[in-house]
């Protein structure tokens, strides 16, 4: 066995699940009676998809934090007031994550865990965390276009194992940190060294991905710096803004899209606080304590958005929030896609 | 270990029916996703969908029964409550007749429980005064379109309209009130679709439409009848179409003769050449379809307004193909469910008269009952009224709120109060509720199974996700224990087995069962036996659900209230985007509140000016029958000498000022129309 590469079988994987699902919080990959595809928790490890997919919504709101999370519970009897945190996270893996989710979390480690004020609940909730990923061989789905922003289709860093599909019955493992050698080094009968041939084929297929003519979709650089300077383009974001029809799916749905709100609701004499995913899209999300909203017009906040997305996050974290996942096209009820803001650019 | 399960359900907002999971952690609701193979939400939700169940674990649920003592509400035992709902009730039909008792339905509630309520009602208190919401919103379109197409529901398919080549849109603010129609309707206007839209105010989707004819408010069938003038003139009628499958085209004929587009105009306000163009190119296409919503349906002449959108489509021969057809967008989760199940108080399950013997024999037999009442009952609409005339004075209220929905709400007000005894059964205290002398607490549709019908008519499922707060019931629970104790023994094992006696029952239900309903996502009625796959698009080929499509030759009539020197506007009130209805729901999700968090008036720069209104101003309005204070937007979305409020706002009630006057047939208010003005009624 080499250090960080191994690989198993697909019988493997079955088997490190089915133990997994008893040991932890175990989420993977899974198609319904329905037809719909999530990371669901797994109750029976055959029920869990092998290939790479992409969820509706990112793992990061899928798993780490819900739409809504209750934060702590405030009670005040006799006089005292007691203050208990609501943190209800325990260990978990998730298994089968794409590449763009993971991008997503790294983003996110860095937003809630890594700045001035490190948020508490999103870093207690990482520490329990470890991703098992899936690497994207063929895209997902058609919006994708991770390679044109470098973000995948291969992860190169944060993953804890990342598994690449040899289309033989056998997965790659790459071991990313100590989670995840601790899962190979549990496990050892499950795991196989890898050969000359096999890295030979895994690095075919890789190579093979990136090559994909998604690669060539967006020029991400050269646009990047062309909105740095210049304004967007009036017609378009204006069309954009016409057709929004204010449903917040957009940032809902991103996996670096982090702003929240925070409710405190009235309860048995107590109060709980509560953080909820919020939506820069919305003029709301704007609105000053006198009443004064710095922008009333829906063509503001689309352009905000973009520039929040591309420019202002390379600045402030040194690469643009958009990881290329195409979710917010997936969602969006009017097909507005960023790729055509990005496309005018360069 | 927690647990995350992800549980499949139908939105409770709009008529679109979007199915998405609720995603429950330990017992508690934490996010919602849409599904990606539904056929409506295809993996999208409005900002309503996506924040679609904060309310139901919100700290202000009702959680045990109350029942009033000395003007105070007391928490009560359920045995407690339902022994005085009972003997009150049973009293009451003793001494005044069945018929001094009415139940409200609910939109909002499940087929299911729509059912049971019309049952209870029918079969153990043997009354038919048992009606719902309906009647405030599309009552118009099941009178009018049952009457000429005899079937009163949308006649096409939500996944149509990206097909449209015209789409005419009237009185429907689509992205607002059914965003997921109105995007399929902005996709088919990208794709090379015409958008006519005729509405009084400048709605998004008017950015997407050729023509956009602002019609004073209340003059549709005018304009409609002006356009059938100019196709017929010109030649563009489907003459075929109407040779075959239509009656009653030469008097529609004689009657459209005198709205020529001039005289159109002084009634409408809508220009001559452009009212002809718009005409030309609906009456060109094959593909053109009529949406249209409650400014269509609340009028005194809500029901001739909805045969004219019928005329029109029968003239052009756009009716029973794909992307045609007459399409009335359901404002409720299950206002169509609510309907076709019969809580509606002239009709069985599936649109069965109640005053022909036939049906009542079959209902006797079904339900092991003799004597089911003949009468047709009282609608909703008129239950103020007879409670203030002592004809009425019982209510048992499922889940509605008729003190912020109804018009005239100080009229309303007196009603309820006039009543001997008030039963609401809701998951809120509402604003009705407080006024009630025994408080039900009743689940969400978080809560419970059961089934939805959206306005593609598609019956789709509802399933539990989470347990109910405190000692709430399943209302469907509710009502079976109130007709046992009544003394009619009413016993189901769960949502499905009630489901299974009304297909039985139900000829367009018929071929339904929770088995076929768990695939694909449901299925749209009619369903006439087990091997039916569903119907996407009623009439087809034609062939009208009554023989032939019948015409209707309609003068126009003027509103009932119109402007004059003591109040000269026109107020036309209708829904906004973050809120719902009366606002119960929605004033308790944060982030919809905060989009919204008062009610405002929309008013024109040029009325602005000349009643010296300043923008963002908090200014009073009044109609001469109430007065409110709102929040002035200065804006020309709205033209001028017509100001629009939304009705969500208990605290100002857009229906403290409406009219109480209604449709001679469908008994549905006009909302869309009545004088006011700007300033108080100080005398």
């Amino acid at each position: 066995m080499t250090n960080d590469k191994c690989q198993m079988t697909n019988e493997g994987i079955i088997k490190l699940l089915d133990k997994l699902k008893d040991e932890v919080n175990l989420f993977a990959p899974q198609t319904n009676e329905y037809g719909d595809t999530s990371l669901a928790q797994v109750k029976d490890a055959c029920n869990v998809q092998l290939k790479h997919f992409k969820p509706v919504m990112p793992a990061v709101r899928e798993v780490l934090f819900g739409q809504v999370k209750k934060m702590l519970r405030y009670q005040k009897s006799a006089g005292k007031t007691t203050v208990a945190t609501l943190d209800d996270f325990s260990e978990t893996v998730i298994f089968g994550l794409p590449t763009c989710d993971l991008e997503g979390i790294l983003y996110n480690d860095v937003f809630y865990g890594q700045r001035e004020f490190p948020d508490f609940y999103y870093n207690r909730a990482r520490e329990k965390l470890t991703l098992i990923t899936i690497a994207c061989v063929t895209p997902p789905n058609k919006n994708c276009f991770c390679a044109s922003m470098g973000h995948g289709p291969f992860a190169t860093k944060g993953f804890d194992l990342q598994l690449t599909d040899l289309g033989n019955g056998r997965f790659m493992v790459e071991v990313g940190s100590s989670k995840g050698e601790k899962i190979v080094s549990l496990s050892p009968g499950l795991f196989e060294p890898v050969g000359q041939n096999e890295i030979a084929a895994w690095e075919k297929i890789k190579q093979g991905a990136e090559r994909l003519p998604r690669k060539d979709f967006i020029k991400k650089d050269q646009a990047l710096e062309t909105m740095g300077r210049e304004p967007l383009n009036e017609e378009l974001l204006k069309d954009i803004s016409n057709r929004c029809i204010s449903c917040g799916a957009c940032n809902y749905t991103c996996p670096t899209c982090a702003c929240f709100n925070v409710v405190d609701l009235e309860n048995q004499g107590g109060v709980v606080r509560q953080r909820l995913l919020d939506s820069c899209i919305f003029s709301g999300y704007w609105r000053m304590a006198g009443g004064h909203t710095p922008k009333p017009e829906k063509i503001q906040r689309t352009r905000n958005r973009y520039f929040c997305k591309l420019v202002w996050d390379k600045e402030k974290f040194g690469d643009s929030g958009c990881v290329g996942c195409g979710r917010c096209l997936d969602s969006c009820p009017v097909d507005i896609d960023i790729k055509e803001v990005i496309r005018s650019l360069a | 270990m927690s647990e995350v399960k992800q549980v499949l359900t139908t939105c409770s907002y709009c008529g679109c029916g979007c199915g998405f999971y609720l995603k429950v952690k330990d017992g508690e609701i934490i996010g919602i996703t849409p599904s990606q193979k539904h056929p409506v939400s295809q993996s999208s939700l409005c900002v309503k969908g996506w924040n679609g169940a904060e309310f139901v674990q919100h700290p202000d649920r009702l959680t045990d029964p109350l029942i009033k003592e000395n003007g105070k509400f007391r928490k009560a035992s359920w045995d407690e409550a339902l022994s005085l709902l009972v003997k009150k009730f049973s009293q009451q039909a003793k001494e005044g007749g069945p018929d001094s008792l009415a139940f409200f339905g609910s939109a909002k509630c499940s087929n299911e429980e729509n059912y049971l309520i019309m049952k209870l009602a029918r079969a153990v208190f043997k009354t038919n005064n048992v009606d719902h919401c309906a009647r405030l919103c599309h009552a118009s379109t099941v009178a009018g379109l049952a009457a000429v197409f005899g079937s009163g529901a949308m006649t096409n398919s939500i996944d149509e309209f990206l097909d449209c080549e015209v789409i005419l849109i009237t009185g429907s603010n689509t992205t607002e009130q059914h965003p997921l129609i109105g995007s399929r309707i902005i996709k088919a206007a990208k794709a090379g679709a015409t958008l006519i839209v005729v509405d009084p105010r400048k709605i998004q989707l008017t950015k997407f439409a050729k023509f956009h004819l602002k019609q004073n408010c209340g003059t549709d069938v005018a304009w409609m009848n002006g356009m059938m003038r100019v196709i017929i003139k010109e030649g563009l009628e489907d003459k075929e179409f109407i040779k075959n499958n239509t009656e009653g085209y030469e008097e529609l004929k004689k009657t459209v003769e005198k709205y020529t587009p001039e005289y159109v105009e002084k009634i409408t306000g809508i220009p001559a050449e452009e009212l002809a163009a718009a005409a030309r190119v609906f009456a060109r296409s094959r593909k053109s379809s009529i949406v249209y919503s409650m400014g269509i349906t609340q009028h005194t002449t809500g029901v001739d307004n909805v045969k004219s959108t019928a005329n029109l489509a029968m003239l052009t021969g756009n009716i029973g193909r794909p992307s045609t057809g007459v399409n009335p967008l359901r404002g409720q989760n299950n206002v169509q469910g609510a309907c076709d199940v019969g809580a509606l108080p002239n009709v069985y399950s599936g649109y069965q008269a109640v005053i022909d013997p036939k049906n009542r024999e079959k209902f006797e037999k079904a339900w092991g009952v003799s004597g089911l009442p003949d009468k047709i009952g009282v609608p909703v609409t008129m239950v103020p009224q007879l409670a203030i005339e002592g004809k009425i004075k019982a209510l048992y209220i499922m889940g509605e709120n008729p003190m912020v929905s109804e018009p005239n709400t100080a009229h309303v007000e007196k009603g309820l109060n006039a009543l001997d005894f008030l039963v609401v059964q809701d998951i809120f205290l509402t604003e009705t509720a407080a006024l009630a002398d025994v408080v039900l607490p009743a689940t969400s549709f978080a809560e419970k199974d059961g089934t939805f019908t959206s306005t593609e008519r598609r019956v789709e499922r509802i399933r539990k996700a989470v347990k109910a707060p405190g000692q709430a019931r399943e209302d469907w629970q509710i009502i079976c224990e109130i007709a046992t104790r009544a003394g009619y023994k009413m016993e189901y094992a769960s949502a499905q087995a009630i489901f299974t006696e009304l297909a039985q029952v139900t000829p367009s239900y018929h071929g339904m069962s929770y088995e076929r309903l768990e695939k694909d996502f449901g299925l749209q009625w009619p369903c006439p036996n087990l091997d039916h796959p569903g119907t996407k698009y009623l009439h087809k080929d034609g062939k009208f659900t009554r023989g032939k499509g019948l015409f209707s030759a309609i003068e126009y009539k003027p509103p009932v209230e119109m402007p004059d020197e003591e109040y000269p506007l026109v107020l036309t009130t209708g829904r906004q985007y973050f809120h719902y209805h009366t606002r119960t729901m929605t004033k308790r999700t944060s982030t919809l509140e905060r989009e919204t968090p008062e009610c405002y008036i929309e008013i024109n720069p040029l009325d602005a000016k000349k009643y010296h209104v300043r923008k963002e101003s908090l200014i009073a309005v009044s109609s001469r029958r109430g007065t409110i204070t709102v929040r002035a937007k200065v804006s020309e979305i709205i033209k001028a000498g017509t100001v629009f409020i939304p009705f969500h706002f208990a605290e100002a009630a857009a229906n403290r000022l409406t009219i109480d006057a209604f449709d001679p047939v469908a008994k549905i208010p006009e909302f869309k129309v009545c004088a006011v003005k700007i300033g108080g009624n100080n005398k």
